[in-house]
C-alpha cells in the first residue's frame, strides 16, 4: 500500500515538476480613416459674366464640415450651388476640389444627379480615385433648357459616392 | 459516419459564408453631396403705366372731323418684380376719310428681370379681310381683296433693339388712310410687338 502511494505521489510529483513557458503575441491595429470631401471652390463662372449684361448669377458655397480624427484635416460634405435670375440658354459652371482628408484612398463608386428635365446637370472631371492629401479638381456644369418656366425655382442634387480603394 | 463528415463541413461552409459577408461589410464608403437651386428670372415687356398712350390727328387744329381714341388694356403683373403693365393697346378711328392720318405715342417697358430683344413687328387684320404688304421691317400697308391699298402704317422706331429690365422706350406709330378706303366701313388691324430674351 505504501509502495503504491509512493508510486502515485511520484507520478503526481513528476507532473508538477515539468517546467512550462508561455510566449505571447500582442497586437495593435491602428485603423486608418476614409474621409473624402470638398475642400475649395476655385471658381464659379457663367454665360454672361464677361458679357455686357450680367443677368444671371451663380454662387457656390461649401457647408457641413467634417474633420478627420486621424489627420485633423477638415473637408466639406456639401456643395450648394445657387443660380438666381436664370433664363433659357443660361449656363454656369462651378469648379471645386475633392480631397481625401483621411489616410485611405477612395475609389469612385458613382455619381448620381437628380434634376428636373428643364435643367441639365453634369459633374465633370470627378476623380476615379482620391488619394489622401491630394486635391483633385472637378466641376459641376448646369444649363437651363428652353422649357424652364419663368419665376420658378428648380432644385437638383448630385451624390458622389466613394468606397475604400481596394 | 457519413453524417459526421457533413457535420464537420458545415462550420467550414458557415465560416466561409460569414467571411464573405464580412468582406462586403468591411468596405468603408463615403458620399459627398452637391445641392443646387436655380431661381428662374422673368421676361415681361408691357405697355407702361408710366403714362397713357397719346394720339393726335390731322384735323385736330382745323375742322375736327375724325376722332381717334387710344387706351391700354389687359393689365398684367410680373410675378417676380410685382410691377404692372398692359399687354394690349387699342386705337379706334371714327369717321375716318382718305388722307386722314393719326400719330400715336406709347411707352414700352420691361417689367421682368431678363433683358428683352424687341425683335419684330407683326401687322395683321384679325378679321382676315386686309392683307399686309411689308415695305420695311417696321412699315408697309394693308391692301383689300382687290389689292388696293387701304391703310398705311409705320412704326417710327427701328427694330430690333434691346430693352433692359426696368427700362422704358417711347415708341411712335403713324397711321394714314388711303384713297381706296371705303365709306361707312370699319377696318381692323393689329400690330404685334414680338420680343424674346436678349441672348
Amino acid at each position: 500500500m505504501f509502495t503504491i502511494l509512493l508510486m502515485a505521489l511520484s507520478i503526481v510529483g513528476f507532473a508538477y515538476a515539468h517546467w512550462s513557458e508561455s510566449i505571447f503575441i500582442n497586437g495593435t491595429v491602428d485603423m486608418g480613416s476614409l474621409t473624402i470631401g470638398f475642400t475649395t471652390v476655385t471658381k464659379c463662372t457663367d454665360k454672361d459674366d464677361g458679357a455686357l449684361k450680367d443677368i444671371g448669377e451663380v454662387k457656390c458655397e461649401l457647408s457641413d464640415p467634417v474633420t478627420d480624427p486621424h489627420s485633423e484635416k477638415t473637408v466639406y460634405k456639401k456643395l450648394t450651388v445657387t443660380i438666381t435670375n436664370g433664363y433659357p440658354g443660361y449656363w454656369a459652371e462651378c469648379f471645386f476640389t475633392i480631397d481625401g482628408a483621411g489616410t485611405i484612398p477612395g475609389t469612385l463608386v458613382g455619381v448620381t444627379c437628380k434634376a428636373p428635365p428643364e435643367i441639365n446637370v453634369e459633374c465633370r472631371g470627378v476623380p476615379l480615385q482620391v488619394d489622401p492629401c491630394s486635391a483633385h479638381p472637378a466641376s459641376l456644369y448646369v444649363d437651363i433648357k428652353q422649357d424652364a418656366l419663368e419665376c420658378h425655382d428648380y432644385v437638383f442634387e448630385c451624390v458622389i459616392e466613394y468606397t475604400e480603394y481596394n | 459516419m457519413r453524417l459526421d463528415k457533413r457535420m464537420l463541413a458545415l462550420p467550414i461552409l458557415l465560416t466561409t459564408a460569414l467571411s464573405m459577408i464580412g468582406f462586403a461589410y468591411a468596405h468603408w464608403s463615403e458620399s459627398i453631396f452637391i445641392n443646387g437651386t436655380v431661381n428662374m428670372g422673368s421676361l415681361t415687356v408691357v405697355f407702361s403705366t408710366y403714362e397713357p398712350p397719346m394720339c393726335w390727328d390731322k384735323d385736330d387744329l382745323t375742322k375736327d372731323v375724325a376722332e381717334t381714341t387710344c387706351w391700354y388694356d389687359n393689365l398684367v403683373t410680373d410675378p417676380h418684380t410685382s410691377k404692372e403693365g398692359y399687354t394690349k393697346m387699342w386705337v379706334v378711328i371714327s369717321n375716318g376719310y382718305p388722307s386722314y392720318w393719326v400719330h400715336c405715342t406709347f411707352i414700352l417697358q420691361n417689367i421682368g428681370t431678363i433683358p428683352a430683344m424687341i425683335d419684330s413687328l407683326v401687322f395683321s387684320d384679325p378679321e382676315g379681310k386686309l392683307t399686309w404688304v411689308s415695305v420695311t421691317s417696321n412699315s408697309g400697308y394693308f391692301v383689300d381683296g382687290a389689292g388696293k391699298p387701304i391703310i398705311n402704317i409705320e412704326v417710327v422706331n427701328n427694330v430690333p433693339y434691346q430693352l433692359d429690365p426696368c427700362s422704358k422706350n417711347k415708341m411712335e406709330i403713324d397711321i394714314d388712310l388711303k384713297q381706296d378706303a371705303l365709306e361707312c366701313h370699319t377696318y381692323h388691324f393689329e400690330v404685334g410687338i414680338v420680343y424674346e430674351q436678349w441672348n
